[in-house]
């Protein structure tokens, strides 16, 4: 199972929907991570990357809120980032900054430090990308029996074409919880975009796209909806007006019922759609009362 | 597609949806503000501007009682940076032109 052979340490870049509207994905990715031996020490004052809605209207003004948080990365230590949109905004300045040496000299003009060449940025998949699961350990490899999941990744994770060349990590939820027991479903939808920033504009638009995925989940039978993505987790939460409607849950959340440490009861009181009915159903809600 | 959205808003050409831009605006404001996003806010400040009051009342305060919008923004200490950000792009608050 273990993840890491020696506690690692890393700075984390948590962004503003985990700091704000998904603090029950950032608490169980923290719990998760000392749990696996990954020291994760929070950036220090970092900013907004600018979200969908900078690089949208202003690519420079995208460029310089991304620069600022890789400025105040300290050196020696990965860069932890645990939101996919966060993710590509920070690694696109990146490469953006190794590709062109005007870049690089505004960067240290306005922050007074050169550009970290060694600076690793790596998303929360990969640290559990190295064949990370229950492994041989039976009382692990039936943590989560039972639970039918579909698996949904929202296409943050596609590569735009700067990024081409990079891991999608695409299989991961599936490979990972598949490990504990649970069933990963096939189904159509799990690249589908949740409609993102258009949720609050255009919520006549993004209703019928949310609508989609959650029948697609119900069609194959499953219990729930795992996501990658708490910007996905919250548009299906908030934006399903199905009568038949699944709980969704944030990848950390689960994988720390995996565990064995139960999901938290103010994890639980976060989420739109009730997930107790199930948890008790599938008996993992004896570990959460334990915790 | 960025850079097409980007001229078309610079050229002053007519938006098919003016909404979407303004949304943008208001998550950038925001930005500026408190150097991250506060989404209370940022919904709030949105559908005043569209004179919108109402549509989504009763989601909004099932968010606030389910605590996954913030009363308060989070701020960075350090807003000067923020500051010399839109300063150096020569944007205002908004991210529009100066």
């Amino acid at each position: 199972m273990a993840a890491a052979a020696e506690e690692m340490g890393f700075s984390y870049f948590p962004g503003c929907s985990l700091a704000t509207s998904a603090k029950e994905n950032n608490r169980s990715l923290m719990k998760v991570c000392r749990k696996l031996g990954f020291k994760l020490a929070e950036l220090e004052d970092w900013n907004c990357c600018g979200s969908s809605s900078t690089h949208s209207i202003h690519s420079d003004l995208a460029f310089h809120f991304a620069c600022r948080s890789l400025a105040l990365a300290p050196e020696g230590r990965p860069l932890l980032v645990a939101c996919p949109s966060c993710m590509l905004r920070l690694r696109q300045a990146q490469l953006h900054l190794q590709a062109d040496p005007d870049a690089r000299r505004g960067y240290e003009r306005m922050w007074g430090r050169p550009v970290d060449p060694r600076l690793n940025i790596i998303h929360f998949f990969e640290l559990l990308d190295n064949g990370f699961g229950a492994g041989s350990n039976p009382e692990l490899q039936g943590a989560l029996k039972g639970l039918r999941f579909a698996p949904y990744y929202g296409c943050m994770l596609t590569r735009p074409p700067a990024m081409r060349h990079e891991k999608n990590y695409h299989g991961l939820l599936e490979k990972v919880l598949g490990s504990f027991g649970a069933q990963p479903l096939g189904w159509g939808h799990p690249s589908r975009c949740c409609g993102t920033f258009l949720s609050v504009a255009k919520p006549a638009v993004v209703t019928p796209m949310v609508n989609q995925i959650i029948q697609g989940a119900v069609d194959v039978k499953a219990d729930c909806i795992v996501t990658a993505c708490a910007m996905c987790h919250l548009n299906l939460e908030i934006r399903c007006s199905l009568k038949t409607q699944l709980p969704i849950f944030h990848f950390s959340e689960i994988l720390s019922i995996a565990l064995g440490m139960g999901i938290k009861k103010s994890w639980l009181k976060r989420h739109l759609v009730d997930p107790l009915p199930l948890l008790k159903a599938r008996g993992f809600l004896e570990k959460t009362a334990a915790i | 597609m960025d850079v097409l959205r980007q001229m078309a808003i610079e050229g002053g050409v007519a938006l098919a949806e003016p909404d979407i831009l303004a949304f943008h605006r208001e998550v950038v404001g925001s930005i500026n503000r408190y150097g991250r996003t506060h989404k209370l806010e940022i919904m709030m400040r949105y559908k005043i501007g569209q004179l919108d009051l109402f549509s989504d009342i009763d989601l909004g305060l099932k968010m606030l009682a389910k605590r996954k919008l913030d009363l308060l923004p989070s701020k960075i200490s350090d807003q000067r940076a923020i500051k010399r950000i839109f300063e150096t792009c020569g944007v205002n608050g908004n991210g529009g032109s100066r």
